[in-house]
């Protein structure tokens, strides 16, 4: 792949890279510094990227780069975390009717506070539209073990927000 | 769609068996739905279904810059090799050429060169060899 064919491809899929940094960071930030880090890192293996099955190697090599992120920053990922365990508690003190968009809002702080494997199963579904077979290759799991995480994860939000609708109505 | 299929497909939603496709007849049917029709489940799927949908908007801002990959020791040999090509023959054309030595000191003009070989085939061809004028010659020499 030359030059011209590799910055297509990545302006391309960049966003999607980003979007599966910030599930797994849970820091648009870091997610940007990672992306960057990603172009950089594909730029030089340019030669040896083809075509085929492009979103999957940048989100594989994301993938890589965020969990490099995530060892080295494993105590202040617990923190935010912990923070972000703490938003939606805030809010069961709202008595009125949850809106649509809040509930939507709400599910997006209860999947940033599912386990990691889960949570990028269910970004990479939900978010990327990826099918099974492609979230396995990523994510290096079994197609039965990649329905499973989304199951658990779909499971673990649906109880938290069927908990804040009963709360809100 | 009939609540209960929707109802079938949320369910499935939750289990993780639903394909793409289904996901995308949920969507559809969500628009259509009223909010107050839907039940408990199916605001949570939408709920669900919504937050991918805003999240999948993100877009990122990256410049297209990136190093030259190469570690300041690569660069370093790089440059030294590059100086070396260039200057190895450059020296190697400004040293004078050596047709030979005399004495044990070079000979680097070839009018010398070639007049110290001149003498040097005019010795041998004066050199004394030994005179042999007949066979009684030969043996008494010997």
């Amino acid at each position: 792949m030359n030059i011209e064919e590799f910055n297509t491809e990545f302006l391309r899929f960049k966003d999607a890279a980003y979007r599966y940094a910030v599930a797994i960071l849970h820091d648009r930030s870091a997610a940007e510094d990672a992306t960057q880090d990603l172009y950089e890192k594909l730029w030089r293996r340019r030669l040896f990227i083809r075509h085929a099955r492009f979103k999957s190697l940048l989100l594989i090599a994301m993938r890589n780069i965020c969990l490099d992120v995530v060892r080295q920053r494993s105590r202040e990922r617990e923190r935010l975390v912990a923070e972000s365990h703490n938003l939606p508690d805030n809010e069961d003190s709202a008595t009125q009717e949850l809106s649509a968009n809040d509930m939507a809002q709400i599910a997006r702080r209860l999947i940033a506070t599912l386990p990691e494997r889960e949570a990028e199963v269910m970004h990479l579904r939900d978010c990327e539209g990826l099918e099974f077979s492609e979230i396995a290759a990523i994510t290096h799991q079994s197609e039965a073990a990649v329905r499973m995480a989304l199951s658990r994860a779909r499971q673990r939000v649906k109880q938290q927000l069927l908990k804040r609708i009963s709360d809100g109505q | 769609m009939d609540n209960r299929l929707l109802s079938e497909l949320c369910e499935r939603y939750f289990a993780g068996a639903t394909s793409l496709d289904d996901e995308q007849v949920l969507r559809q049917a969500f628009q259509r739905f009223d909010k107050n029709s839907l039940d408990a489940e199916m605001q949570a799927v939408k709920a669900m279904m919504e937050c991918g949908e805003s999240l999948s908007s993100e877009r990122v801002a990256v410049t297209l810059r990136h190093s030259s990959g190469l570690s300041w020791r690569v660069k370093l040999a790089t440059a030294v090799a590059a100086v070396a090509i260039i200057l190895i023959p450059i020296y190697k054309l400004s040293q004078p050429t050596v047709y030979g030595y005399y004495n044990g000191e070079p000979i680097t003009s070839l009018a010398e060169a070639e007049a110290r070989a001149q003498d040097i085939f005019n010795n041998l061809a004066q050199a004394e060899l030994p005179q042999v004028n007949s066979i009684e010659n030969l043996f008494e020499l010997n």
